[in-house]
């Protein structure tokens, strides 16, 4: 026996407090910059590629309007509209069934991915389901829908809820099954009931996990949405595209193409600050 | 008085065959402070987990008062080695949860939560989010959440263990002054022999492979220091570096092997 330290734990290092509350830590912001540069030049080549092959007359204004014409066309429609709508009406219409069909897909999928985290019975019931309706194209089952609902609006709301349900409920179980357990041991010595423990540790900790899923689902259901109106609906943006296409009105067809993807963009970016505000301590606990 | 009795148990964990614990018998009484020590893997968060109702033995008795351990509850709070604090909730939230959960009203059990946070020295971090707190503000609010509800018994892994020694010693102190004003029964796990000795009324020695109990000693350092003896004093008593040593000997030899 010689001196030893009177610490037998295996670790060794013991943290000073006070060095680490209060330092703010940043990523490096110039790591960030250099992809925006990029992004943004990238973009800026596309641009002028696009413009040149129109203004050189290398395709036809047919098949490639200019940008230009595109920002023209963008004006027309948005303040007289096309097809008997303008762009907000079109845009309106396209959002409303997207978030009709998520309010109707949340409310099936956070219950069943609550049953499937939860028990292996609940799994047992659901995940065939799931796995059934995960792989499937939308547009495959379609058809099907109109077959059974007509092809007003309630088909393509359930089109559109059908291709959300599988990325919530597989996020939300996600959510569910990894509650830490010491939470919930927690929880439960402190005095909480079963439902106490769900409503105040299993929720909370799936949160992020269920807004994830919604993120995914909503591009899923903005992809299938657009799709499901070229099928049968009288406004829009998708309706707005194919009604184009069949004029060769060229120039709101490439219109209606960059505002689904600016709109998908928009609503990605949306969740995911939604994400931050209420599930800020993601990745730093 | 309330009594936690663990008599001869023995745990497994799912799938492996040797016991992760071997007749571990340890009784916990109203007004007993319990130290276990032991080195990394000996099984002492399983036993506390055992204590808790987090897990069930494979042979032997858990019981409180007589009647068997089913589970968790309220009378037995417990610290975790890793926290587990609630993230969604602010510094005072966390430590107000309990109560919470037993429909006191929000400003009765903020106001509680508040007088906790400042015995722990966290005053005025009350809505600061959890994860903008060190490692050692966060185990001292996993201990102010666990006093929240006034429990019976007070089961802690390693909530020292992230201290600094400066802040680590004004917590033992603290850990003493909780132990004599409620004579809550304690259990307390850490690495640290001489913090088991200054605090315990009773250190618990365990080995592992399988873990066991291979020596409890009854000390009364403690009673010394509120009889007015000063904690230097008393850590440089002759008696205390003896025990110190005996223990010291009895861990690393084990761990020699
Ligand atoms: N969930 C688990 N499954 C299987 N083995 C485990 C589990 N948790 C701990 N063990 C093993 O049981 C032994 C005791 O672990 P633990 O009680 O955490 O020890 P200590 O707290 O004393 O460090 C270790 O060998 C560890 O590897
Ligand atoms: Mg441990």
């Amino acid at each position: 026996m010689t001196l030893v330290a009177d610490d037998i734990s295996d670790r060794a290092a013991i943290e000073d407090e006070t060095t680490h509350a209060e330092t703010p830590v940043r990523a490096p912001a110039s790591r960030h910059r250099h992809r925006l540069v990029a992004s943004a030049a990238t973009i800026i080549v596309l641009l002028a590629l696009w413009t040149a092959a129109s203004a050189f007359g290398l395709v036809s204004a047919l098949f490639l309007p200019s940008p230009i014409a595109v920002a023209k066309a963008f004006w027309n429609v948005a303040t007289t509209g096309f097809v008997d709508a303008t762009l907000l009406q079109h845009l309106v219409a396209s959002l409303g069934r997207v978030f009709a069909a998520l309010f109707a897909s949340i409310i099936v999928a956070v219950p069943i991915g609550f049953a499937i985290g939860l028990s292996p019975i609940g799994r047992g019931i659901f995940d065939p389901i799931i796995e059934f309706l995960r792989p499937l194209p939308p547009l495959a089952y379609l058809p099907l829908v109109i077959i059974w609902f007509g092809i007003g609006e309630a088909s393509k709301i359930i089109v559109i809820a059908l291709a959300m349900l599988a990325p919530i409920v597989i996020s939300t179980a996600a959510g569910v099954a990894g509650t830490s357990r010491d939470r919930i041991n927690a929880a439960r010595s402190l005095g909480a009931s079963r439902l106490q423990v769900l409503g105040h540790v299993v929720l909370p900790s799936a949160i992020g996990d269920i807004l994830t899923g919604i993120r995914i689902a909503l591009g899923a259901g903005w992809t299938t949405l657009v799709a499901a109106e070229l099928v049968a609906a009288s406004r829009g943006v998708g309706f707005m595209i194919q009604s184009a296409a069949q004029f060769l009105v060229t120039d709101v067809v490439l219109l209606g193409i960059v505002v689904i993807a600016a709109v998908a963009f928009a609503l990605e970016a949306v969740i995911r600050i939604l994400q931050r505000f209420f599930v800020p301590w993601l990745g730093k606990t | 008085m309330s009594r936690l009795e663990i008599s001869n148990v023995t745990a497994h964990y799912e799938g492996a065959a040797a016991p992760v614990l071997a007749n571990v018998s340890l009784a916990l009484g109203a007004g007993e402070f319990v130290a276990v020590i032991g080195r990394s893997g000996c099984g002492k968060t399983t036993l506390l987990n055992l204590a808790a109702g987090f897990a069930f033995p494979t042979s032997g008795r858990l019981t409180l008062d007589g009647q068997p351990v089913r589970g968790p509850g309220p009378e037995r709070a417990v610290v975790f080695q890793d926290d587990a604090l609630f993230p969604w909730l602010s510094a005072v939230d966390n430590v107000a949860f309990g109560l919470q959960l037993k429909g006191v009203p929000k400003n009765d059990r903020r106001e509680a939560a508040r007088g906790l946070l400042a015995r722990v020295g966290l005053a005025g971090l009350d809505e600061r989010p959890i994860w903008r707190l060190s490692g050692g503000q966060r185990q001292r609010l996993g201990l102010a959440r666990a006093l929240a509800i006034e429990p019976a018994f007070l089961l802690m892994d390693e909530p020292l263990g992230a201290l600094d020694a400066m802040t680590r010693e004004h917590m033992q102190q603290l850990l003493l002054d909780i132990f004599l004003a409620t004579r809550a029964g304690i259990l307390l796990i850490t690495h640290s022999i001489e913090e088991a000795l200054f605090l315990a009324t009773r250190v618990v020695v365990m080995a592992p492979n399988p873990g066991r109990i291979v020596r409890t000693l009854d000390v009364d350092f403690s009673r010394r220091v509120r009889a007015g003896e000063s904690a230097r004093a008393v850590k440089s008593a002759p008696d205390f570096i003896e025990a110190r040593a005996e223990l010291l000997d009895l861990v690393f030899e084990r761990e020699a092997q």
